[in-house]
């Protein structure tokens, strides 16, 4: 089931959330991976054995889930560097890509929806090869990452000279907010102009991205 | 290294960028050898030999003249009056084979043209000089009565000649009056101009019919034989689209072709490498025609009869037609080759396969006017992809795993090189600028120099190519200058030539990326020993860096050569093809194109701009 364990997108906006508790449910499980098909099938089977009108229940559910996900999850996920002046963006995801012929997976952070061009400021992306294959297995884990970041237009595009990674640690996810938090290292960072930018550290909480499942297609 | 050895290093790095490029070099006026005479393409193959004797006569009456500057002015009786005369006959007949070299499409020609009369001139005038003086009042007594009594002796040879013409025997009519004129010449030489002008107006009157007719008649002949050498090139030019053809199909078929040789078989990836080097050894010969086609149709200074057709820009040449073909053709054969290939390759080896093809895909397009060639390939390689199971999703994960940090890495790259380029003026915008030259290696003898403001690098020939070089380099060598487009000749080649644009091309050493650079990309692009690219941009990217291809260039200029335009190109050779990207050809300026510049800038890049990287080589 897992085997191509390629990410699509999937981020928790309004026009999604409809989709209903069903799907949610099973999506979060799906996306912190290592569950099996079994588990996945009894979480669902648990579901509908609620019974009455499935089809109101879904609804309120879905209704259920709207109200605790504006209440609880940062719908957007978060980052910031400590630069000077501070980097600071609203939205994250993290999603790890899988090749699946025996290299190295990607991990890659952005504050934009991945496989686009950001559109507007500020733009973040973090990226870096690592032999985890699905965001739980981050979970305590360190990966060295290139990082690109603009805050505004009229700002300079700042980036990790080649040959100096920064280390991004990785706690545990939590899957009831469908986050990562991770945090960045201390680094050097250089303009396009070659003048080098102290970072002193930051942090992103990354929403996590939910996968399609076959209740979605 | 030592902070010593590291200086040292550097400098030989910097001397290496100045004198190691030798691949496309041949002798030309360099900055710092300014006398050398402009080369020919010797399509008529009497032209070098010509070239060479006309600039072997302009040196040594140069020297001449500088020898005489003084005496014209302190001793003029002591000037040597049988070598003024027999110079002044000289020079004179020098001049017309300067046309005639014109005639034969060559380029020096047009600057022999510029230089010749200038010598004519003073040689004219250190006779008036000597002729002044008491000894030459007495020469210049008894050339006059020697001329009243040869008067009818020379009619009749003037006459003898106009039968000649007139029979149809324009050379040997010309033959006649130009032994006729270089005695004339020897005669007059010490006769006041009033006095010259009678018998010059008479040799005129003879002589200006049969160069009329003659020189019509010989550029007629020239742009014949030139034509036979472009129609017998680009023949084989449009031969390529067959031969590419079969080499495709026999692939297909069977999964090997024969190549070049009837006992040399290859595989579909050899195949490809064959078809890309045949490609672009004829786009380098579909530039030699188009240059030649300019040379022979080119307006030429001082025509006869003023039959030069065109100066020659790109809409007018037929030959961008041909470059057109050739490019779709090879476009064509290599997709075809992709297709062959994704039939004949077992699964097992089309991940590799398709990795291949992709690089050498990568380093084709950057030689190649347009984009076509990884478009049109794109179809092929998906159906490689879909031979092994597994494969498509592979590439497609590999594609998504890599876009976005090329992205970043391309956004990144284009500002560091736009950083750089604000201390590194555009080369052509540099040439292009007016200030005053203040310095020259004109002789005095040759002439007063004045100061002035002028183009720093004009477009067209219009002052000995000697001086042109010299006053050039003044302004441009210890400069720095940007370029775009830096191609390595070939993986063997240290030799890297910026693409022909604006009658110049900068030629440097292609520096190597940083090691950390290439380190960085091959963990951006996932690649290892098992692992090679599977997308076009991620080819693109890790070829670049190992061929050391960039799309800026920025160095210091060290050495100025001026070629002739018409010249650089009938004479490319095949291994500098990436001169002009496969299907163009080169565009030569507003103006004749017989006088066109190809100016040649010698640098030391101290950094280069690729698309997804910037190599900086005073960062060591």
């Amino acid at each position: 089931m897992f085997s191509a364990d390629r990410s699509s997108q999937l981020i928790l906006q309004p026009s999604r959330r409809s989709l209903g508790w069903v799907c949610t449910a099973t999506m979060l499980v799906f996306s912190f991976g290592g569950c099996s098909k079994e588990s996945i099938d009894s979480a669902v089977s648990a579901v509908k054995e609620t019974g009455q009108d499935l089809a109101s229940r879904t609804q309120d559910m879905a209704n259920n889930a709207v109200t605790a996900a504006k209440e609880q999850l940062p719908e957007t996920g978060s980052a910031s560097l400590n630069l000077d002046p501070r980097f600071v963006s609203d939205s994250a995801q993290v999603r790890i890509v899988n090749i699946a012929d025996g290299r190295e997976s990607v991990l890659q952070i952005s504050n934009y929806a991945p496989d686009t061009v950001p559109s507007s400021y500020p733009q973040l992306f973090i990226q870096g090869n690592t032999r985890a294959s699905s965001i739980s297995q981050l979970s305590g884990k360190a990966v060295m990452c290139s990082i690109y970041a603009k805050s505004d237009a009229s700002s300079p595009l700042i980036a990790t000279p080649d040959g100096e990674l920064i280390r991004v640690m990785f706690s545990s996810p939590n899957i009831e907010k469908g986050t990562i938090k991770a945090t960045i290292n201390r680094g050097n960072l250089i303009t396009p102009a070659g003048q080098t930018i102290r970072l002193n550290g930051g942090s992103v909480t990354a929403l996590v991205p939910v996968r399609k499942t076959e209740s979605d297609e | 290294m030592n902070r010593f050895q590291r200086t040292t290093f550097k400098i030989l790095l910097v001397l290496a960028g100045i004198t190691l490029v030798p691949a496309i070099a041949f002798a030309d006026p360099t900055s710092d050898k300014p006398n050398t005479p402009m080369s020919t393409h010797g399509t008529i193959s009497s032209a070098p030999s010509l070239c060479k004797s006309l600039y072997g006569l302009y040196e040594t009456q140069e020297k001449t003249l500088i020898q005489w500057g003084e005496m014209k002015v302190t001793r003029p009786q002591a000037l040597p009056a049988r070598k003024i005369q027999d110079a002044f006959g000289k020079v004179w007949k020098a001049v017309r084979d300067a046309r005639h070299l014109q005639l034969m499409g060559e380029s020096a020609g047009s600057d022999l043209t510029n230089k010749l009369p200038g010598v004519e001139i003073r040689v004219a005038d250190a006779g008036l000089k000597y002729a002044n003086t008491t000894p030459g009042q007495k020469a210049r007594a008894k050339a006059l009565a020697e001329l009243q009594r040869t008067a009818t002796k020379r009619q009749r040879a003037l006459e003898q000649a106009k039968q000649a013409a007139a029979s149809g025997n324009l050379e040997n009519a010309e033959k006649q009056l130009e032994a006729y004129g270089m005695e004339l010449h020897e005669n007059i030489a010490f006769l006041t101009l009033k006095q010259r002008e009678p018998y010059l107006r008479q040799l005129g009157n003879y002589l200006s019919p049969v160069d009329q007719a003659l020189s019509r008649k010989r550029r007629a002949a020239y742009k014949q034989q030139a034509q036979r050498k472009i129609s017998a090139d680009l023949a084989k030019a449009d031969q390529f689209a067959v031969e590419a053809r079969r080499i495709a199909s026999e692939i297909s078929a069977s999964g090997s072709a024969t190549l070049g040789s009837p006992d040399t078989e290859g595989d579909a990836l050899v195949a490809l490498d064959y078809v890309a080097k045949q490609w672009a050894d004829q786009s380098a010969s579909v530039n030699r025609c188009a240059a030649l086609y300019l040379a022979f149709n080119s307006t030429i200074s001082n025509d006869y009869d003023g039959d030069g057709e065109s100066s020659g820009d790109t809409e007018s040449n037929p030959i961008s037609q041909n470059a057109g073909r050739l490019y779709q053709a090879g476009v064509a054969a290599i997709a075809d080759l992709v297709s062959a290939t994704a039939q004949w390759t077992p699964a097992e080896k089309a991940g590799d396969t398709y990795s291949a093809i992709l690089r050498k895909i990568a380093v084709l397009n950057r030689r190649c006017s347009g984009t076509d060639l990884q478009e049109k390939c794109l179809g092929p390689l998906g159906r490689l992809a879909a031979k092994a199971p597994g494969l498509a999703n592979t590439v497609a994960s590999y594609q998504q795993a890599t876009s976005g940090l090329l992205y970043w890495r391309a956004k990144f790259a284009n500002a560091q090189s736009k950083a750089m380029l604000e201390s590194y003026q555009d080369a052509s915008t540099r040439m292009g600028t007016q200030e005053r030259i203040e310095t020259t290696n004109k002789p005095e003898a040759m002439g007063r120099f004045t100061p002035s403001n002028r183009i720093i690098a004009p477009l067209s020939l219009s002052q000995p190519a000697n001086w042109q070089v010299f006053e050039t380099s003044t302004k441009l060598v210890g400069s720095k200058v940007s370029a775009k487009t830096l191609l390595r000749l070939s993986p063997t080649s240290q030799t890297a030539v910026s693409q022909y644009a604006n009658n110049y091309f900068v030629n440097a050493v292609a520096p190597a990326p940083n090691r950390s650079t290439i380190k960085q990309l091959k963990v951006d692009l996932i690649l290892g020993t098992d692992h090679d690219v599977l997308s076009f941009d991620a080819a693109d990217a890790i070829t670049a860096a190992e061929r050391n291809d960039y799309v800026f260039v920025g160095g210091v200029v060290g050495r100025v050569h001026l070629e002739a335009m018409t010249t650089r190109f009938a004479t490319l050779p095949t291994a500098a093809s990436c001169l002009v990207p496969i299907g163009r050809i080169p565009t030569p300026g507003p103006g004749a194109a017989a006088n066109q510049i190809c100016w040649r800038l010698d640098i030391a890049p101290t950094w280069a701009g690729a698309k997804y990287f910037v190599t900086r080589t005073d960062a060591r």
